[in-house]
């Protein structure tokens, strides 16, 4: 009896304690799924953008003519004040939990991706799952402002788009907070980032007009993947650059292959790729092996494809494609950047401990424009489609 | 002498205008026959003791004895003899006709009426297939029901009366050699100690053999199925019927009696199973559904994606309550609805349904006090918590599902964690009659799990628990090939 009059005591208390530990209802929450910094070298300020969810029923979007999400601008000395005096125009505080995508602009990406990293990773609150991307123009940077038609939400949009394509085309890579913090800390990695920008009229794409048009007046995309050296962005590479690059860190899975030939084109489709890397670290050399399937999507062509040879000659010929697309990539950006955003210093560590610590004193002037990576694609065409050879063939046949 | 006896009854029952006195001479002797009008069926009377008494005038040679040629020749089957004034009392309030013949010399012949209704559907335990047959409030029909069932000698039974003004009779039903009579004894031993004015119902009698403050969930099962009892005494459990009340108890009770439900013999073992799953299901959901939404709205929105949090909010920002508040409200016009539901004649109960529904439905929306989602997480919640047809398990959920609120509703998700905590240890530290509540999970019942959330097939269920009885074998028997 005595144990019950407890118990009963006791959880009537607690419901005295609610709001004591860290309650908040979702009406006082503003969702914040996208933000954007910027950093003013004159006035040193960091300037950011942040888009907050404005909570009213998807249904209502239409009728109401309210926007479906609202941006937040504020500017300080610190990343904390700008983002805590967002209150002063906001009714609610913002909530960072929900965070999809963050992009940073060049300037901040320079000199105060150190401040960034440790503003992210340092709230509890924080998720580490949202993707960074670098805003290719300052313009961009308002790309998150941009009304979307098939999602309301453009950071969902934006995320979505980068999560897409790096399972079906792998032209961009696709990191999180962990990952960004990971390349910043480890002096054997370098930062390979994507990027967006903004194609068309931002001012236009702000209006309400963009999503009622069939085209849109602006839109925000998914740009190439950009290169750091030194925690410094260099540039941004080529689609086929970007794509070996991927392939190379082992993070490219599917993604479609044009093989010209003779007459025309044939495009293939390799799949469930992965990539084994063998660090050689005497003879100074990477060894990729890339397995996978592939099926053919395309064809403009005069081959025959009923035939078994004529398959183990496209085979042969797609792996060739395949290995000197990653070679040509490497050397591009061996030579042109000198950066080892392959993660080859890291390999060549995890391989010969000892032996690298000899080397790598002077890793960029010596060992790594040395390198060399022997590419070998073990890709099998396991499908091509339909019964028939191209449509051209069977017509001439 | 009988006179004298006559004299006390009648000062002891205030003169009862329901008890008759009559004499009749049978050769000059005297005999003083008493009755209870309310209790005897006079068509019997007249029937089997009036014209006996004339017959026997006829036959009655004086040289004998009268009382012996009454007890010889009377046409009825059930003859008390009877000897002093405690007996005759007994017997008039059980509708014996009583027969004072000389002193001391006094029989009890039964004419008893028959009160009780005649055999009926079960009410409240229906069921799609099996038996339809259920208790009523005769409790030598209800043996008989058992008894139908179990035709063996093994089926024995220990009668007591309980109720210094009641009197009521209960029989404490046992297999031999299949119960553990440790029960039994334990049962009377705590009856033994009782004194107690009435016992009406078999409720009552739960709680006078089990510590009603010990727990709150249900350790003694009440049914009004003769084959659920059955099945429970073939199992190695208790059953004990009481008179005047059709529902007999069962026990020692396990947590996945529960779950388990009479149509299940009816079901393919691989469909029961996903049944059985689902009911598990439900128990949880009915449990902690209402907790998890406060935790996660309130405290750990993280933890939502954010398409369900985006419709949350807007479904939540013309709600003027705190959540806690929110489904306390919802939970408390439900709870009063089923309570009203159950108590009004059942000419009214659609006229409840519709005001219900437009309470908790529509209008409440409408009017911003609750918001969408809690209807339907209250809904799912009511809806599961309809699964079980035991209701003090369901009075038992409701504490729990009141504690999982206010732990979400004091730290979130870390609350639901302790309440969950604090569930599961009281759940595996009760017993019910010394054993444990969470058989056949904790302590492992190989032979109970097969009967679990996973139902095996009836050939493959050939032992009875162990914790039950000694005599686990063969509850099932089949040829191997």
């Amino acid at each position: 009896m005595t144990k019950i009059k407890i118990l009963l005591v006791l959880s009537l208390t607690t419901l005295l304690l609610s709001g004591c530990y860290n309650y908040r209802e979702l009406s006082d929450l503003a969702i914040t799924t996208a933000i954007s910094i910027d950093y003013n070298e004159e006035n040193k300020n960091f300037e950011v953008i942040a888009q907050v969810i404005n909570p009213i029923k998807q249904q209502d979007v239409s009728s109401s003519g309210e926007p479906t999400f609202i941006n937040f601008t504020s500017s300080a000395l610190s990343l904390q004040e700008a983002f805590r005096t967002i209150i002063l125009d906001s009714p609610k505080q913002l909530y960072g939990s929900q965070l999809q995508i963050l992009i940073l602009s060049k300037s901040v990406l320079e000199n105060h991706l150190a401040d960034v990293i440790d503003f992210f990773s340092r709230d509890p609150e924080m998720r580490s799952e949202f993707r960074i991307a670098i805003a290719k123009t300052d313009e961009s940077l308002e790309g998150i402002s941009l009304q979307t038609v098939l999602d309301n939400l453009s950071s969902s949009n934006i995320l979505d788009s980068l999560d897409k394509q790096s399972e079906i085309l792998g032209l961009s890579v696709n990191l999180t907070l962990n990952d960004l913090t990971n390349m910043y800390l480890n002096p054997y990695l370098e930062i390979v980032l994507p990027s967006v920008f903004v194609e068309g009229n931002i001012n236009e794409g702000e209006e309400r007009e963009n999503v009622t048009n069939t085209t849109q007046k602006a839109k925000i995309k998914i740009g190439t993947t950009g290169i750091f050296k030194d925690n410094k962005l260099l540039g941004f590479l080529s689609f086929d650059e970007s794509r070996a690059l991927n392939l190379i860190r082992g993070d490219l899975e599917d993604t479609i292959v044009r093989l010209d030939t003779e007459n025309g084109y044939i495009v293939f489709e390799p799949n469930r790729i992965k990539t084994k890397k063998e660090s050689d670290v005497k003879n100074n050399k990477v060894k990729i092996t890339i397995d996978g399937f592939a099926r053919i999507k395309e064809v403009s062509d005069l081959t025959d494809l009923t035939s078994v040879k004529e398959i183990d000659n496209l085979e042969k010929k797609l792996n060739k494609k395949i290995e000197e697309m990653v070679q040509d990539a490497f050397i591009n950006i061996r030579d042109n950047y000198n950066t080892d955003v392959f993660g080859f210093r890291d390999s060549y560590y995890k391989t010969d401990y000892k032996l690298f610590k000899e080397i790598d004193k002077n890793w960029y002037d010596d060992i790594f424009p040395q390198l060399e990576i022997e590419v070998t694609s073990k890709i099998k065409l396991y499908e091509k489609g339909n019964t028939l050879g191209g449509i051209e063939y069977e017509r001439e046949n | 002498m009988n006179d004298k006896i006559i004299a006390k009854l009648k000062k002891d029952n205030n003169n009862s205008s329901y008890v008759i006195y009559r004499e009749k001479y049978i050769k000059g002797i005297k005999i003083n026959i008493i009755y209870n009008e309310t209790l005897t069926d006079s068509d019997k009377l007249s029937d089997f003791i009036f014209r006996s008494l004339d017959h026997i005038e006829k036959i009655y040679d004086e040289n004998e004895f009268l009382y012996d040629t009454i007890k010889n020749n009377i046409s009825n089957i059930k003859i008390k003899e009877i000897k002093g004034y405690d007996d005759v009392c007994k017997y008039l309030n059980n509708g014996f006709v009583i027969l004072l013949i000389e002193d001391d010399y006094s029989l009890a012949l039964e004419v008893r009426k028959n009160l009780s209704r005649s055999i009926d559907k079960p009410m409240s335990e229906t069921t799609l297939r099996g038996p339809l047959d259920a208790f009523n409030e005769n409790i030598e029909t209800n043996i008989g029901l058992i008894k139908r069932r179990i035709k063996s000698n093994k089926l024995w039974n220990t009668d007591m009366e309980i109720g210094r003004y009641t009197k009521t009779k209960i029989s404490i039903l046992t297999i031999d050699g299949i119960t553990d009579t440790n029960i039994r004894d334990k049962i009377i031993a705590s009856l033994n100690k009782i004194e107690i004015d009435k016992l009406t119902d078999s409720s009552t009698l739960k709680y006078l053999i089990a510590d009603e403050m010990k727990t709150i969930f249900p350790t003694i099962i009440t049914t009004e199925r003769p084959d659920k009892v059955c099945d429970s005494l073939l199992n190695g459990r208790t059953a004990i019927v009481v008179d005047n009340c059709p529902f007999a108890l069962i026990m020692p009770v396990f947590i996945n009696d529960f779950f388990v439900s009479e149509d299940d013999k009816d079901s393919r073992s691989i469909n029961n199973s996903l049944t059985r799953f689902l009911r598990y299901i439900a128990f949880f959901i009915t449990v902690m559904t209402p907790g998890i939404y406060i935790a996660i709205t309130t405290f750990n929105q993280e933890m939502l994606p954010l398409e369900f949090l985006t419709s949350f909010a807007s479904q939540r920002a013309s709600v003027p309550f705190p959540a806690f508040f929110e489904a306390l409200l919802m939970l408390l016009s439900f709870e009063i609805l089923r309570e009203s539901d159950l108590r009004i004649p059942n000419v009214s109960n659609s006229a409840l349904s519709i005001v219900g529904a437009l309470i908790l439905g529509e209008a409440a929306v409408n009017a911003g006090i609750v918001s969408p989602i809690m209807i339907i997480v209250e809904a799912v919640t009511a809806i599961s918590a309809l699964i079980f047809i035991d209701t003090e398990f369901i009075n038992a959920i409701k504490w729990y599902r009141l504690f999982f609120m206010i732990g979400a509703t004091t730290i979130g998700m870390f609350g639901i964690f302790i309440v969950f905590i604090f569930f599961v240890i009281n759940l595996c530290s009760l017993n019910s009659f010394g054993t444990p509540y969470m058989i056949p999970y904790t302590p492992i019942s190989l032979a109970g799990l097969k009967n679990s959330v996973i139902k095996f097939p009836v050939k493959k269920r050939t032992k009875r628990i162990k914790y039950l009885t000694d005599n686990i074998t063969r509850e099932v028997f089949h040829d191997k090939d």
